[in-house]
């Protein structure tokens, strides 16, 4: 089933006054697609998950499964959660304390009223799907975080749910085992081609999982790709920021013949590149580079960016220098290591790798 | 054991030794006297002579109607805490979980409210109920004393529910429950420990009550224990002391044994709502 949310908005009436959380957002999820909506903490992403579990109401738009209107303030109409036949995960489990791990999953079946012996056999098909067939007896309170993450995603399957909803699932869970389960969840979904909206603040999370990342912020859609697309051509400073780890270099440049320079330093552009800057007609441009498309070395040669390293901060495979150079700090990755502090380097950049954004668009930090 | 520690420990002890003393000697007064056959056995010439005389009496005396007394109390009290506490319920969910202007004034209306004196009110009660033709009935005391509980149970069940994380509500609710639903087979099972010793404290100042009970009813058909047992004086020339403590002890009973049998989820109960108010 597709979802398809068509300029919505929400709006929240607080003491303090009104506050747009979402507004007039456009999207679709394709029928069997694992959709991760990414975005900082307050952009609005869990919010977008609850209007579309039916636990918010819209201010303004529509929300449609399948062609089916969900919620529609114009028309008038409006399906509660419980007859959405969604199954949603939470960040904190929620799992009902007072019931055993076996009541817990079939609890979904029992309020739909199902039969007891079809209850017991879709329980221990889940279940042993999810690897948690021993713990059935066991209370909440007795489990360890993951597997009480594994019983509140047994919960949400049991009912073979139209959609799949996950709001930030794994932050709760310690490094080692968010990795893990995050494999896991990627090829239980596969397995069951179920339509998957999953919201997290983890651009790591949201690449190795999504089909699709839809990037929020301040209630809007700034971007909606592929991972590989939201890399190599992320739409503006903020999608380049946020996506890619360590963030990508971000600083501004005045615009030559096929060039840019700073300071009375000038970096030569490859011809394709030169060509994007020249159809921008803008005199000043912000300019972004991600550390891992520039190396590090330490003779200087013609073309080189010349700089002295503040910072090395090892990440254990490599490290990642703070080189100081005439466009700023940038941030470069070396696996060759031995750099050290205050060392003189000079940067190669991958040049076709460069990208460029209008120095007004807000808020690039 | 340093000196200072075995110090701290005998204090603490003498500490608890006083306080059981102090709050259980007119329990254990009680009982000498209501198993005593003689009232006077303080006095040095009389002797301690154990009797279940006076029980007998107050249990079987056709004059005195105890166990009809006793039946209307519990009657009374369970009607009263269990529709005060489904009430209550009703409203702390609504206070917890949903956004309604005012909430504080609210809380803080229904508080105000049970800080009348019942003397004040008790008055207007009378010409009420028997407006309604309904002085020396079971429910004239009902309706006054879920009245009068209510804000006690609200204000508690609502420091419980209010520790429920509403993620809870939210997994109900997908899971296909309505607001009652999750309400029913979620927050109440969660809460339980909470509930059931508001339940408790409810039946508890219901089966004290005395001065609506003394104006409101009129004989033993709707007389509850507290009025009966002061209305014993009256019935005999002298204070029969013997039988007015017995049925106090008897009283008792069934309160003590309540208590002791769900002493772990009360203590949980009143705890865990100590934690957070």
């Amino acid at each position: 089933m597709n979802i398809t949310f068509d300029s919505c908005a929400k709006r929240f009436v607080t003491r303090k006054g009104e506050f747009e959380a979402i507004r007039g957002i456009d999207l679709e999820v394709e029928e069997g697609e694992f959709l991760v909506i990414l975005g900082p903490s307050g952009c609005g992403k869990s919010t977008l998950l609850n209007l579309a579990a039916g636990l918010e109401k819209l201010s303004r738009g529509e929300i449609r499964f399948g062609g089916e209107v969900m919620d529609s303030p114009e028309k008038r109409l409006f399906v509660p959660a419980r007859d959405r036949n969604v199954a949603m995960v939470f960040q904190s489990y929620a799992l009902y304390p007072h019931l055993n791990v076996f009541r817990n999953i079939s609890f979904p079946l029992e309020v739909a009223r199902k039969d007891k012996a079809k209850r017991s056999k879709t329980v221990i098909e889940v279940a042993g799907l999810l690897n948690i067939s021993g713990i059935l007896e066991h209370k909440p309170g007795e489990l360890s975080g993951g597997q009480r993450q594994r019983v509140a995603i047994a919960r949400a399957l049991v009912r073979k749910p139209r959609a799949f909803l996950l709001d930030e699932p794994l932050s709760n869970l310690d490094v080692q085992l968010r990795v893990e389960t995050r494999t896991e969840l990627k090829r239980l979904q596969r397995k069951l081609s179920i339509t998957t909206l999953y919201v997290t603040h983890d651009q790591t999370e949201a690449m190795t999982l999504g089909d699709r990342i839809a990037l929020l912020k301040d209630g809007m859609l700034v971007q909606l790709g592929t991972p590989r697309q939201m890399y190599d051509a992320p739409g503006t400073p903020f999608a380049a920021s946020f996506i890619g780890s360590p963030p990508m270099n971000l600083f501004p440049a005045a615009v030559r013949r096929a060039a840019i320079a700073s300071g009375g330093t000038t970096l030569g552009l490859p011809p394709e590149r030169a060509k994007v800057l020249e159809r921008m007609r803008k005199e000043r441009v912000l300019v972004g580079i991600r550390p891992e498309h520039l190396a590090v070395r330490r003779e200087g040669e013609r073309g080189l960016l010349e700089g002295v390293v503040k910072v090395v901060e090892p990440l254990g495979r490599e490290d990642l220098l703070r080189v100081d150079t005439a466009f700023g700090e940038l941030a470069a990755l070396s696996s060759e290591g031995r750099f050290e502090a205050d060392q003189k380097v000079w940067l190669s950049i991958e040049a076709q790798r460069i990208h460029f954004f209008e120095l007004e668009s807000s808020s690039w930090s | 054991m340093t000196k200072e520690e075995r110090i701290k420990k005998l204090v603490v002890g003498a500490g608890a030794v006083f306080t059981l003393l102090f709050c259980l000697s007119p329990f254990f007064y009680m009982i000498l006297t209501a198993l005593s056959r003689h009232t006077d056995f303080l006095r040095p010439e009389t002797h301690y002579v154990v009797t279940f005389s006076h029980i007998h009496t107050v249990l079987t005396s056709q004059s005195i109607h105890f166990p009809a007394h006793l039946r209307n109390s519990v009657v009374v009290s369970l009607a009263s805490a269990g529709v005060a506490v489904f009430t209550a319920s009703l409203a702390a969910y609504a206070v917890t979980r949903l956004a309604f202007p005012l909430k504080t004034f609210f809380m803080l209306f229904v508080l105000a409210l049970s800080m009348f004196p019942e003397i004040s009110l008790v008055g207007y009660l009378f010409t009420i109920m028997s407006g309604l033709g309904w002085i020396n009935t079971l429910q004239t005391l009902v309706f006054p004393y879920v009245a009068w509980t209510l804000p006690l149970c609200l204000w508690i069940l609502v420091s419980y529910f209010s520790q429920i994380p509403e993620d809870l509500d939210r997994a109900g609710l997908m899971d296909g429950c309505s607001r009652f639903g999750v309400l029913r087979k979620i927050i109440f099972p969660v809460a339980a420990p909470g509930v059931f010793s508001t339940g408790l404290l409810a039946f508890i100042v219901a089966f004290n009550e005395f001065l609506f009970a003394l104006m409101l009813t009129t004989d033993h058909s709707a007389r509850t224990v507290p009025v009966g047992i002061a209305l014993f004086q009256g019935l005999h020339g002298e204070t029969p002391w013997g039988e007015i403590m017995a049925a106090a002890t008897v009283t008792t009973i069934p309160v003590v044994l309540v208590a002791l049998i769900f002493q772990r989820r009360i203590m949980r109960g009143l705890t865990r709502g100590a934690v957070k108010a």
